[in-house]
This record gives structure tokens, C-alpha cells and sequence, in this order.
């Protein structure tokens, strides 16, 4: 009755002040009236910064910032940076965003990882919603680490299954709520190869066998994800798509022009990103150095449309290659490490072996080379950051990944 | 009330189109404004279509959760998006500026009222523009600009401070905008 009373009361109070003006003038929450999913939608377009601010409004703004639909639409929206992750024996992780700002991951957890490293020396595999999968390839047990560098919370380890177990990815399921990685072994029943697949579920601590048995696994190359499923690309030629709701592997044929279906292409160690939620596959034509940028514009039908095309020959002319003596100009050079990290909007981020990374700019047609300064622990002298162009860390003796990555303060 | 000569549309309507433009509709305010509309600008909002398709409108459509100053503007976007001429390009400029002038208070009646009543397209405008105002700002921006009150205790704001504080930085100090 009271509380009956009161609603009354206050419906018709806000009915005499809308009379009277609309409800600028009085100091309520704006935000009360509107429903979760807007508010969510409003947050999830702002840089990480305000993103962290807006934590710590109240207790509601607490807890939308950190449902699972906000850093959905967080990562599908905001803008990838690059991560550098240096392996060997000293593992360190960077951030570099567009103006080549480099953001150095000094975390706890790094340290911990150095120290593990030493022994077991680490590889980084996937990103996800701003969390990263390491694979400890020669520890006594396989072992994989999760965490976050640029939240810096703690480390998640799994202990593996098996040593022919090989991870394939790290992913966010919607409706389990859960994160997982995906890890695939050979069969030993059948005579035929075929895998099976088995899920570690993160937040549950557990194993789940998957009953899909397909005949191929994923590559090493990290997966793309949209539209609720992880693609690889296999050597360029089809598709694997994993379809996290159903949990159904399907192949698929990469997109190409029927008439000169013949044409020689480039493997890239990475052909798959994301561009704003939207896969895009990238094809280079050997005859005439030009990257096709193909989106998909249909996951259920399979439909394509080629979105760009980049002539490569920049590549060779603005970005001579001096290796030992004398200097490479052509393509065919760079052969053996050529990936695209990340796009977005206009922006195409790619690293070519031994000239480092690129940024190339759809619209203007564009190239500009991503200088990389970082101080590197394992050499020493960390006060005065070297340049770490490609080629320093073959130089070293380390182990280089790039990877595209979105910042989130996700924490497990 | 008589402020049927203050609405902005009867102008834009094109006598030469189909049933649909000749045919108006007339949209009802919380504060009794009446709003004459052509049908083909109307059934731009969702629920204004799903209204007139079930056939409860009967001449006079009541908008009780939108007050007459939000539907005034919310007419203009609906019009210009109807009008037969305008590009897309021109389109989107007027978005960029029908939203560009308004004041906070009025940026949240209108992504209120565009979701009460279905326009996707202002509604993504108008989210886009709240977000942009928010950009860099500090805790103590956001909740003075939405007068929303914190709801937490002392020492988990002493708590808070201590998280993520490596984040403050590059945050905007508390300038109003």
C-alpha cells in the first residue's frame, strides 16, 4: 500500500514537471531511465581509459562495464593495437598503438612468466577480448598461461592433457559464459587422421571432450573471431570455421575470382583479421604484387565481396632490405614472414619480414613504417631503448610474434 | 491546445506521391501537443508502424512517454529521412548536425523517446554523440554531468583509486565541455 502510494506520488510529480518543462531542469540520474543494453551500447564506444573510469561511477555502471555483452561490443568496436610479445629467455610483452606509441606490460605476472621462462621458453598463441594464451612448449607438463597484460591481473596456468595436444585458440562463449581454450589431438583409434577436440573451460576449471571428430585441426596461425565463430586459414587454400554456439567444425573454400581461379598466390602466415566485426580474408597475386582485401558479407551463405586491393610494390621500392651486404628490392624476398596484423576503418597494420611493421592507409593509399622503440630487459642496458626494427631479434637469438590486439580490463 | 501551426511538416509533404504521403497521421505528446505527420515519415519509427498496421491508431496516435519539445525534434529527423530528394550524404550531414547542438539533458529525451519508439537510426546517432561527449573525461565528470550519485562506500572508493590507478592518466581533468 505504501510503496503503492508512493509510485503514485512520484508519477505525479514527474507529470506536473514535464508539464512545466521537459526534465533537463531536474537533477536526476540520466541514465536511470534507460534500459541496460543502451547504456552498455553508449560505454562500450569509449577509449579503455574512460572505460576504467566509468567503473567506478556507481554500482550499476559496475556491474554493465564488466557484463559479458559490453566487452563483446568493446572489442568488436574499439580500435586494435599491436601487440609485440619477445620470447627466448625473457619474455616481454608491448603494446604499440598507431602513433608507434609503445606501452611497455610491466606486470607481476610478466615477471613471473620470466622466471618460468627461463626453462620452458614460452610462445604466445591467441588473443582474446584482451586476454593471451601462452604455451610453455618445453615444460616438464605441457602448460598454458592466460592473463591480461594491460589489466595486469594474475595468471591463469592449465596443466595439459597431453604433449600431441596442440592449442588452438582462446575464445569467449557466450552462453556458457565462460572463456575456453581449444586444443586438438590427433586420433589414435582410426587408421584414417582424424582429430578430436577437447574444451578447457577457464572459469570452471575443467575439462569437456567435444564430440565433433573432423578430419583437420587448426594450424598454428592464432584464429580469427567474429559472428560467434574461430576461422583459421589452412596454408591459404580453405577455411576452418568453428562455430562456438552449435560447436560444429565446417571447411570452407576461401574466396577468389572464378575466371583466374589459376593465379598464383602468397601464403601469409596470417591471411584472417576482423574489421569491425566482419571477417576479411587477404589474398597477394605473385604475377603482379597486389594484396586483394576480400570481406565477408554473409557468414551463413558464404557470400564474399572484394572489398580492396593494395599494390604491394611500395613494399620494395620505399623499403629497400639490407641483408647481409647487399640489398633485396624484390618482394619474393620476404617470402617467409608476411602477416596482417589487424584493420580497421582505413587503417591496414601489416608486418613483413625484415622490414617490420607497416601501416597502410586504404583511402589515401598510404605507406608508413611503424618504428618500434622498446627497452629490452634481456640486453642489458635498458635505460636507452634501442630500435627494435626486424631483424634485431634474430639478431638476439629471440623469438618474435606480433599480434593484433584490443586493450580490456577484463580480469579472470 | 492550438499549436497545430507550429509543427514543421505540412511543407515537405509532396501532394504527388503515393497514398502513403498524402495520408497523415496525427501524433499525440504527454502534454497534449498534437503533431500532424505524413504516414511515410511516421512509419520510420517501428512502433508508429506497428500502430498504424494493427489499426489501433484511429486517427490520433498518443505518445504518453514523449513530451512536445522531444517530438518536435523527433518529427524533424523523421521528415528529413522521409524526404524523397536527400541523399545519403545528406542525410548523414543532417544527423551530424541535428544532434551536434543539443544540450545533455536533451541528447537523453530524444535517445529515450527514439527507443520508445523504434527509430534505429537516431537512436545509433544519438548514442554515438552522448559516447563522444564522454571521451576522456573523469568519474567525477560523468557523475556530475548525469547527476548520478555514487553508491559506494567510502573505502571501496579508497579501494578504487588504488585499481587500475596506472589508467588515470591521459583522463581529461574535470572541465565542463
Amino acid at each position: 500500500m505504501v510503496v503503492h502510494c508512493y509510485t503514485w506520488i512520484l508519477s505525479l510529480f514527474r507529470q506536473i514537471i514535464h508539464d512545466h518543462n521537459h526534465s533537463v531542469d531536474i537533477h536526476v540520474d540520466y541514465f536511470a531511465n534507460l534500459a541496460d543494453d543502451i547504456v552498455i551500447d553508449i560505454i562500450s564506444r569509449l577509449p579503455e581509459a574512460t572505460l576504467s573510469q566509468c567503473r567506478n561511477v556507481c554500482r550499476r555502471w559496475r556491474m554493465l562495464t564488466s557484463s559479458p555483452r559490453l566487452v563483446e561490443l568493446y572489442h568488436t568496436r574499439a580500435k586494435p593495437a599491436t601487440l609485440m610479445y619477445v620470447g627466448a629467455l625473457h619474455p616481454e610483452i608491448f603494446i604499440i598503438d598507431e602513433k608507434s606509441r609503445v606501452e611497455s606490460c610491466e606486470t607481476r605476472e610478466i615477471e613471473v612468466l620470466r622466471a618460468l621462462a627461463v626453462s620452458f621458453n614460452l610462445v604466445l598463441i591467441s588473443s582474446c577480448n584482451g586476454f593471451v594464451l601462452l604455451h610453455a612448449s618445453q615444460a616438464p607438463c605441457p602448460l598454458y598461461y592466460v592473463f591480461n597484460p594491460f589489466s595486469r591481473g594474475k595468471i591463469k596456468t592449465i596443466c595439459g592433457r597431453h604433449w600431441q595436444d596442440v592449442p588452438c585458440g582462446l575464445f569467449f562463449h557466450p552462453t556458457a559464459n565462460e572463456y575456453i581454450v581449444l586444443f586438438a589431438s590427433s586420433s589414435s583409434k582410426k587408421e584414417t587422421k582424424s582429430y578430436e577436440y577437447h574444451m578447457y573451460l577457464l572459469g570452471a576449471k575443467k575439462w569437456r571432450l567435444m564430440v565433433a571428430n573432423f578430419h583437420q585441426a587448426p594450424n598454428n596461425a592464432s584464429p580469427a573471431i567474429a559472428n560467434r565463430c574461430l576461422y583459421w586459414s589452412i596454408r591459404g587454400t580453405n577455411i576452418l570455421v568453428f562455430d562456438i554456439i552449435n560447436e560444429k567444425f565446417l571447411n570452407k573454400p576461401v574466396p577468389s575470382e572464378r575466371s583466374c581461379c589459376k593465379l598464383r598466390t602468397l601464403e601469409l602466415t596470417q591471411d584472417l583479421s576482423v574489421k569491425e566485426g566482419d571477417l576479411c580474408f587477404f589474398s597477394v597475386r605473385i604475377e603482379d604484387t597486389v594484396m586483394d582485401i576480400w570481406v565477408l558479407e554473409d557468414n551463413a551463405n558464404w557470400v564474399w565481396s572484394k572489398r580492396y586491393s593494395v599494390n604491394l610494390k611500395w613494399g620494395a621500392e620505399k623499403n629497400p632490405v639490407a641483408v647481409g651486404g647487399s640489398v633485396h628490392r624484390g618482394l619474393d624476398f620476404c617470402f617467409c614472414d608476411a602477416k596482417v596484423i589487424c584493420i580497421h576503418k582505413d587503417e591496414l597494420t601489416l608486418y613483413w619480414n625484415h622490414i617490420g611493421l607497416l601501416s597502410y592507409n586504404l583511402r589515401l593509399h598510404k605507406i608508413k613504417k611503424i618504428r618500434v622503440k622498446v627497452k629490452l630487459k634481456a640486453f642489458g642496458d635498458s635505460k636507452r631503448p634501442c630500435a627494435y626494427d626486424d631483424g634485431i631479434g634474430n639478431r638476439y637469438g629471440c623469438y618474435c610474434n606480433y599480434m593484433s590486439y584490443t586493450k580490456g580490463l577484463a580480469t579472470l | 491546445m492550438a499549436r497545430k501551426n507550429r509543427n514543421p511538416v505540412g511543407k515537405n509533404v509532396d501532394p504527388e506521391a503515393q497514398k502513403k504521403k498524402t495520408r497523415t497521421l496525427t501524433l499525440k505528446s504527454s502534454d497534449g501537443q498534437e503533431f500532424s505527420i505524413s504516414e511515410s515519415a511516421a512509419v520510420l519509427s517501428i512502433a508508429i508502424e506497428n500502430m498504424v498496421e494493427d489499426d489501433c491508431a484511429g486517427g490520433v496516435i498518443p505518445l504518453p512517454l514523449v513530451d512536445g519539445g522531444t517530438l518536435a525534434r523527433v518529427i524533424t529527423y523523421l521528415n528529413k529521412h522521409a524526404e524523397d530528394g536527400a541523399s545519403d550524404e545528406e542525410k548523414r550531414k543532417f544527423d551530424e548536425e541535428f544532434v551536434s547542438g543539443m544540450e545533455m539533458g536533451v541528447l537523453f529525451d530524444v535517445v529515450l523517446a527514439a527507443n520508445y519508439l523504434d527509430i534505429r537510426g537516431l537512436l545509433r546517432e544519438v548514442r554515438r554523440r552522448i559516447a563522444d561527449r564522454m571521451k576522456n573525461k573523469s568519474v567525477e565528470w560523468v557523475r556530475k554531468t548525469f547527476h548520478i550519485e555514487s553508491d559506494f562506500t567510502p573505502e571501496e572508493e579508497e579501494q578504487m583509486k588504488k585499481e587500475f590507478a596506472w589508467a588515470w592518466e591521459g583522463v581529461d581533468s574535470d572541465v565542463d565541455d
